[in-house]
């Protein structure tokens, strides 16, 4: 019995198969008036436009549910085409949830053989928190102020922030991005192009900033965003299959329309002058004021050149030079007024990094199964801005510093030399053998490590291009040494010598990924992937010292008719790295190696993704199903160093994410015009994190006071921007007409 | 007022809709077609077999027989496939070029005759093109999945995961960009076809370089500048996403603690009995007060507080 049900169930895979193999020789005609006028040139417009409406219900936290999608409860009209294509011209127009936060318009023109030119509209919201309160308000752009008389009493002491909690004012902290672009291309003959584009970025709302005092004195206030970008690029492209040559221009202008941000200290009402320990004891100023981001411009020049050479070879080469600016107005040290003005070195920053870039290609095949590949990488960012002397500092708005103790800034400047060259060796069929050899040296200023150089050696196999088998496999080894170590530098800071900046660290670091794919029928097919890296930062005796990751996955697709089709996938992922530490004061504490500890980070993930797609399930009916889950769990486990002094630590609990989408959709063909259709989503969000969740962040005074705890005096105030689970319920119905 | 502008908006949009095609028509190259070389049979002949393949790559740019750039401006379907003249002939014993049969260096050498500007001048010599990818591996002119692209999955995310999967999942973590919402795409940052940049990515030299066509805030020059920011975003962001606020690739403070093991606070064990009392630990842990963290522009923001 078991025997004929496989003979049958081969049997019906070989003739699945066999139909499979002779659709491919031929394709389906088109149909109806609609599907002709897709598939051809006859100028006949064509479209569809969805009416219907969405809406959700929402336990828990609307806002990260929401995030970046606009799913308020509405009509729609949705999914809007317009098309229209001849011989001669097309002309493509869509709009996607219009009227919504993340609507969406295009348009796309081509006159055949001459013009191009496209247009993007695209709105992106971002919806951070409708948890968030606060007792300030927002008097003038980017200036937060609080009741005197909070302000007074909390001096005085006869109050506490806590006591004026009640009367802060919920309000949505969101950002939208609205972004517009403009492409335009002219094609002047057969080998040339002239490009145009333009996108300009409005960005407009707040987001959670911190805004501090000082230890004891912590705001959270949401930072106004008022920003508009505008890029710009003109190139002129010539090419033919031999060559290619193209110059262009590059320009980008960030505009910051709220300079700096003034808020109000909720304990004092009054400035204080400078006072040592000013900024952690409460004894600070009555205000603050903090620089937001200053506009900034890029241009670039650039061009390229490209040719065949003999060996079936290519020479390519990039040329780009270019320079970013900022010179923004410099607010004074202070906003202070019992703290004596100090001096500025010069009123606007006058920033300035000079960009070169420099990129050859040459790509040759001197024998049939034989590549030789070979690139070479420049890339010098030199930051020009001349040195600001400094004649003293202020402490967040609150300590004094004489120019003794203000370090003057240091501009990084970084060079970059990447050179790569790989053999490959194809001589088996289907199958690529590469070997190949990478150098990156960089040279930098103001960093412990002024110089690193890391070499890497790499194989790998790829076999492709067989209907049965598909196997990819990568190894790849390599090794970064840093040079003229300054710990001079770290001393100066008050750093262990021992420690390493982990992203110029010595580090060995070994990689290998595989990729099979087994179809044994065209109808059935599996797939399995495997990644393993280990990082080793032999040099660092604290800081990083090592990264492991493990990634496996597992899929299956069957797709045994045109009608259905099963997509399935887990994948599980662990990720690990250990640091290290010292807690030490100044004197014995800072050598003595017993209050060493150490962080033991684990992460692990599962990853559920199923597609199922029924078509004709009923008559006229389409259905699919999708199931996406993410489970992660993050643990940080302190270790401590054998003998040691420091007390026992009380474990932090681990972090959850838990993501759960299940998604129906059902398509039902009312006539060849006409479809209806409807979706459910759900989707369920658990979490669990010490830092920003409910457990943690129970106010937005803190700390609160806890059962059995001596009240601690209340300094911190916050948004309430917390991690909370939602689950949610979402319906969209749609009347599809397509003509 | 309102009635005025929505009568212009809809005489600009009738203006535009009528005047296209006489704008088209008016620059017609009057192209002759193409003159079929000896050998070749023409694209009718291929159709009288292969049914359904003219409707396929009608809804494709391939089919502009005016642009003089096109498949069909040339030899049609023999463009690509070769000569087919042999093959009218002889259907069983001689076979015209197959993409699923050919390697994939005859398949990509076939395909940048035509593509080797723009998007795709960088595909030689680029890292999917050294790891034995084909365009076909990716892309099918006439059986495609996606609305553009010719991709042979739905979506690019769908079609990337087949190799990326890691990077796929991670855009369902709790901090992701837009791109699982449809607001941006895999070739939003990568040029999967090759690039200048490092990691196939799409814009600028460097990878801060991508992240600041977006995030131009950060793009300074600052006054006081944090090293690593100005060394590589990656150091501390998982752009794929993360389940860390920010997509930090690990939570503060032990992410800053990787660096920063200086005396006092920043070396100091942030466990549970601090959790309530610490704002080292709770909510934004070290950027409370490090706010400016990628770079402050206050005279006095050498801490990046201010």
């Amino acid at each position: 019995m078991t025997r004929t049900r496989v003979v049958s169930f081969s049997s019906a895979l070989v003739l699945t198969c066999a139909v499979t193999a002779f659709a491919q020789a031929t394709l389906p005609k088109p149909t109806d008036g609609r599907e002709q006028a897709i598939s051809s040139l006859s100028g006949k417009a064509y479209g569809n436009i969805d009416f219907g409406g969405q809406f959700s219900s929402v336990t828990g936290d609307s806002a990260r549910f929401q995030r970046y999608r606009d799913l308020r409860d509405g009509p729609l009209a949705d999914n809007v085409l317009l098309n229209r294509r001849d011989e001669t011209w097309t002309l493509r127009a869509a709009a996607v949830k219009p009227g919504y936060r993340d609507q969406r318009f295009t348009a796309d023109y081509r006159l055949v053989g001459k013009v191009k030119a496209f247009f993007d509209w695209n709105q992106i919201p971002l919806f951070i928190s409708s948890d968030t309160r606060t007792l300030y308000s927002e008097v003038s752009p980017g200036v937060f102020r609080l009741p005197d008389a909070m302000q007074a009493s909390n001096q005085a002491g006869t109050t506490t922030i806590r006591d004026f909690v009640g009367s802060a004012t919920q309000f949505d902290l969101r950002t939208r991005r609205d972004i517009g672009q403009f492409d335009f291309v002219y094609t002047a003959n057969r080998d040339l192009d002239l490009k145009f584009n333009v996108t300009n970025t409005r960005r407009n709302g707040a987001i959670p900033y911190g805004a501090s005092f000082g230890f004891s004195n912590d705001i959270e206030l949401p930072a106004p965003i008022d920003q508009r970008t505008t890029d710009a690029k003109a190139s002129l492209e010539w090419a033919n299959r031999d060559a290619l040559v193209s110059i262009g221009w590059d320009g980008s202008w960030f505009n910051n329309n709220v300079d700096a941000m003034i808020w109000d200290n909720p304990l004092k009402i009054t400035d204080s002058p400078s006072y040592s320990s000013a900024y952690s004891d409460g004894r600070g100023p009555a205000q603050a004021r903090m620089a937001l981001w200053p506009d900034n411009t890029m241009q670039y020049v650039h061009g390229t050149g490209s040719f065949s050479t003999p060996a079936r070879g290519r020479l390519t080469a990039y040329l780009a030079v270019g320079a970013s600016k900022q010179n923004e107005a410099l607010l004074p040290h202070t906003i202070n007024s019992l703290i004596p003005v100090v001096p500025l070195a010069r009123p606007t920053a006058e920033a300035e990094i000079r960009n070169t870039m420099f990129n050859v290609l040459y790509v040759a095949r001197p024998f049939r199964p034989f590549m030789v590949n070979a690139r070479y990488r420049y890339n010098d960012l030199d930051n020009r801005t001349p040195p600001f002397e400094m004649f003293g500092r202020v402490r967040f708005d609150g300590v004094l510093d004489d120019a003794s103790a203000a370090e003057p800034p240091e501009f990084y400047s970084v060079k970059r030399e990447n050179f790569d060259v790989d053999g490959t060796f194809s001589g088996l069929p289907f199958t690529s053998i590469k070997v190949g050899y990478g150098s990156a040296i960089s040279d930098r200023t103001f960093r412990i490590f002024e110089k690193t150089n890391e070499n890497t050696f790499r194989v790998s196999a790829d076999s492709t291009g067989n209907r049965y088998v598909t196997l990819r496999a990568l190894f790849e080894n390599s090794v970064r040494t840093g040079k003229a170590l300054d710990e001079e530098l770290l001393i100066d800071i008050g750093e262990q010598p021992g420690m390493r900046h982990f992203d110029i660290a010595d580090r060995d670091r070994k990689r290998f990924t595989l990729i099979a794919t087994v179809m044994p029928i065209s109808t059935l097919g599996f797939n399995a992937s495997a990644a393993v890296a280990r990082e080793d930062y032999p040099e660092s005796e604290f800081g990083l010292r090592d990264v492991d990751s493990n990634q496996y996955s597992a899929g299956v697709d069957f797709l045994p008719s045109d009608r259905v089709g099963v997509n399935l996938t887990y994948a599980w992922e662990r990720y690990g790295t250990l640091s290290a530490s010292r807690t030490a004061s100044p004197g014995d504490q800072f050598t003595d190696p017993r209050r060493n500890w150490f962080t033991d980070y684990a992460g692990k993930v599962s990853n559920i993704d199923a597609v199922v797609d029924l078509a004709a399930v009923a008559p006229k009916t389409d259905v699919r199903l999708t199931i996406n889950w993410s489970d992660v769990k993050d643990t940080y486990t302190y270790l401590l160093a054998p003998q040691t002094t420091l007390p026992a630590p009380s474990q932090l609990a681990p972090v959850l994410n838990e993501l759960f989408r299940g998604t129906v959709d059902v398509t039902h063909r009312l006539t060849n015009r006409l479809r209806l259709g409807a979706s459910y989503w759900y989707e369920d969000y658990n979490t669990e994190d010490f830092a920003l969740g409910e457990l943690t962040l129970t106010d937005i005074a803190l700390p609160a006071v806890q059962p059995g705890v001596p009240v601690v005096p209340t300094s911190t105030l916050l948004l309430g921007y917390i991690y909370r689970p939602f689950t949610a319920h979402t319906g969209i119905v749609r009347l599809t007409y397509l003509w | 007022m309102r009635r005025r502008l929505v009568g212009t908006a809809f005489g600009v949009w009738l203006l535009v809709w009528l005047g296209l095609p006489a704008i088209a028509s008016a620059s017609d190259p009057k192209s002759k077609g193409p003159q079929l070389q000896q050998g070749y049979a023409g694209a009718e002949v291929c159709v009288t077999c292969h049914e359904g393949f003219d409707a396929s790559i009608n809804r494709t740019k391939h089919a502009f027989a005016k642009d003089p750039r096109t498949p069909m401006a040339k030899e049609g379907c023999e463009s690509c496939h070769g000569p087919g003249e042999a093959h009218v002939q002889d259907p069983t014993s001689v076979k015209p070029r197959m993409f699923t049969k050919m390697s994939a260096r005859d398949v990509n050498d076939t395909c940048t005759t035509c593509h080797n500007r723009g998007e795709h001048a960088m595909w030689k010599g680029s890292q999917h093109e050294s790891r034995n990818l084909a365009c076909t591996t990716c892309h099918s002119v006439h059986q495609p999945q996606s609305e553009k692209g010719f991709l042979k999955a739905k979506t690019q995310i769908l079609l990337c995961a087949k190799c990326h999967v890691d990077k796929a999942n991670k855009l369902d973590r709790s901090g992701h960009m837009p791109v699982r919402e449809g607001k941006l795409e895999c070739m939003s940052c990568h040029n999967v076809h090759g690039s200048k940049n490092v990691r196939l990515l799409r814009a600028g030299f460097t990878i801060n370089e991508t992240c600041t066509t977006c995030h131009a805030e950060k793009r300074g020059p600052t006054l006081w500048e944090h090293a690593p920011v100005r060394e590589s975003c990656v150091t501390c962001h998982d752009p794929h996403g993360s389940s860390n606020e920010r997509m930090l690739v690990a939570k503060a403070p032990f992410l800053c603690q990787r660096c920063h093991v200086s005396t006092r606070h920043p070396a100091t064990i942030y466990d549970k009995t601090q959790l309530a009392t610490s704002n080292r630990v709770f909510g934004r842990s070290c950027v409370s007060c490090h706010a400016q963290i990628h770079g402050s522009n206050h005279p006095s923001g050498n801490f990046l507080t201010r």
